[in-house]
């Protein structure tokens, strides 16, 4: 299996799906039960409403999940509409807060929300600045939106004080957790938030499939009306939730504090991309999840090196900016210019990255970027800024 | 970003591509900070033949496999060969994606006027 993604580092984007999440789908999908629809009132539809119970409750069992129930979505789009849309549905006079470092979907969906939002700024570390939060949230009712593990960056949010924060002035606060997962501790944010998005594919789980953690009390409208199952309109996906909960169950039984193999990888590419004079590696002293490299190499266009590298797969910025022409929002809120920012690579490694995969790919990164940088030996620094 | 074989293999001649720049100045430069892509071109003619190219270049993937369209066109060509309907051509076969229109006016611009002056 370690040898099945030898050129892939761009985890932040997706993962493979692991093997096991593969069989428990297939054994599923392979069973009669797979068939009925969860919502019917047959003898097979019970099974699958069994099955799935089943797997549910041992998921919130795993958690200690009393607080919060299980919306099933299509990922963390969807979650992030659910929550931010509906929030403004139900609130028309409250204000959405968060930051300049959040997903692009996030600024996507609050382009088409009337409330007021505020955008908290933050330092060259990404760490938000709590006084500008508490000011803000003077003003109730609130929603704070806020990304834990940045997708494009891999800097982590702390949120202890932003809870605090949030319980002290009535706010509901929502974590984009869409990264959190193998990448960093995560129990812990169900003490802290009243929303909890993450997305299968992001730990390994098949794509198309989510979950939203809600906490029992709160209620937000619906995006989509229908008869409901697991809080959400429309026909369960079963076997895509079945892969979800069984990716999900092996992050618990795994967590990622304890895969020394990960953080032995981890540590080696750092060590190596620091190693090299001409790599910058953006909030290098913040908190970060080490799997998640933002590198910025001045004199190299970041989509040709993408180019040049190939077989080899890494991202410009995050993925879903790679087809705009515009400089990432989250690199110029770390305080890049539009010309570094366009330098800028993201390397994403996970459980499946081999070290060996990593010193070759770094070989083939080195060689390419000293290519492309004779080629612009020539571009004057003001250019490239 | 959507990069064809045909886009590779031009890329490819560009990366690879050796050219020493000349040791007078003589040189063509343009820019464009909005469509970050900023290019040079050093060209030499010997007995009315384009003998040498070299550019250096700041841009996507598509601006450097334009350099390379530029180098397996012209480089080695007799100068009534080297024609900007010639360049056309040739874009218009490799299917030049519609926004990437401006890069190539940029590089094309360059090219020419460097042409021009080293002819005269």
């Amino acid at each position: 299996m370690n040898e099945l993604y030898p050129y892939y580092f761009d985890y932040a984007a997706s993962t493979p799906m692991d093997p096991l999440v593969l069989d428990e789908m297939t054994v599923f999908l392979e069973s009669p039960e797979s068939v009925a629809n969860f919502s019917s009132s047959h003898s097979l539809a019970y099974a699958v409403q069994s099955t799935l119970n089943e797997k549910v409750q041992l998921i919130q069992n795993k958690l200690d999940l009393d607080a919060h129930e299980l919306i099933f979505t299509s990922g963390a789009t969807e979650s992030l509409n659910y929550v931010l849309r509906g929030f403004s549905n139900k609130y028309p006079n409250a204000k959405i807060i968060t930051s300049n470092l959040e997903h692009s979907v996030t600024y996507k969906v609050l382009d088409q929300i009337p409330l007021n939002k505020v955008f908290i700024s933050n330092n060259s570390n990404a760490e938000i600045d709590l006084n500008e939060l508490e000011a803000s949230l003077k003003v109730a009712p609130s929603l704070v939106s806020l990304i834990h593990v940045n997708n494009e960056i891999g800097t982590i949010n702390e949120l202890d004080e932003v809870s605090y924060l949030c319980r002290k002035y009535d706010a509901k606060l929502h974590i984009d957790a869409s990264q959190t997962l193998g990448k960093t501790r995560f129990d812990h944010l169900f003490q802290l938030a009243d929303y909890i998005t993450v997305s299968a594919h992001k730990f390994y789980g098949p794509k198309g499939v989510g979950i939203l953690f809600k906490k029992k009390d709160e209620s937000l409208p619906s995006l989509i009306i229908g008869s409901e199952q697991f809080g959400r309109a429309g026909t369960l996906p079963t076997h895509q939730i079945v892969g979800c909960l069984k990716s999900l169950s092996l992050i618990i039984e795994n967590p990622y504090e304890k895969n020394s193999d990960m953080h032995k990888a981890e540590q080696h590419l750092e060590n190596e991309i620091l190693a090299c004079n001409a790599f910058i590696l953006n909030a290098k002293n913040a908190n970060r999840a080490r799997s998640i490299l933002s590198i910025t190499i001045p004199g190299v266009h970041a989509q040709s090196l993408q180019q040049m590298i190939t077989p080899y797969i890494v991202s410009v910025g995050s993925a879903c900016n790679s087809l705009s022409a515009e400089p990432s929002r989250v690199l110029k809120a770390i305080g890049l210019g539009d010309g570094l920012a366009n330098s800028t690579i993201r390397i994403s490694i996970g459980r499946f990255t081999k070290i060996k995969d990593i010193d070759l790919m770094l070989e083939k990164l080195i060689h390419c970027s000293n290519m492309l940088k004779k080629i612009s030996s020539d571009v004057p620094d003001w250019f490239l800024k | 970003m959507i990069f064809n074989q045909t886009f590779r293999h031009y890329f490819d001649i560009a990366c690879a591509h050796e050219s020493e720049a000349r040791s007078d100045t003589r040189a063509t430069e343009k820019y464009d900070k909005s469509l970050k892509v900023w290019v040079k071109f050093q060209l030499t003619i010997t007995d009315g033949q384009l003998v040498s190219i070299h550019f250096n270049l700041y841009g996507c993937p598509y601006t450097i496999a334009m350099c390379g369209v530029i180098i397996d066109s012209f480089l080695g060509q007799s100068l009534e060969n080297i024609t900007a309907e010639a360049l056309d051509n040739k874009m218009g076969i490799i299917d030049l994606p519609r926004e990437h229109f401006g890069k190539f006016i940029i590089i094309k611009e360059a090219f020419f006027e460097e042409l021009n002056c080293s002819i005269h």
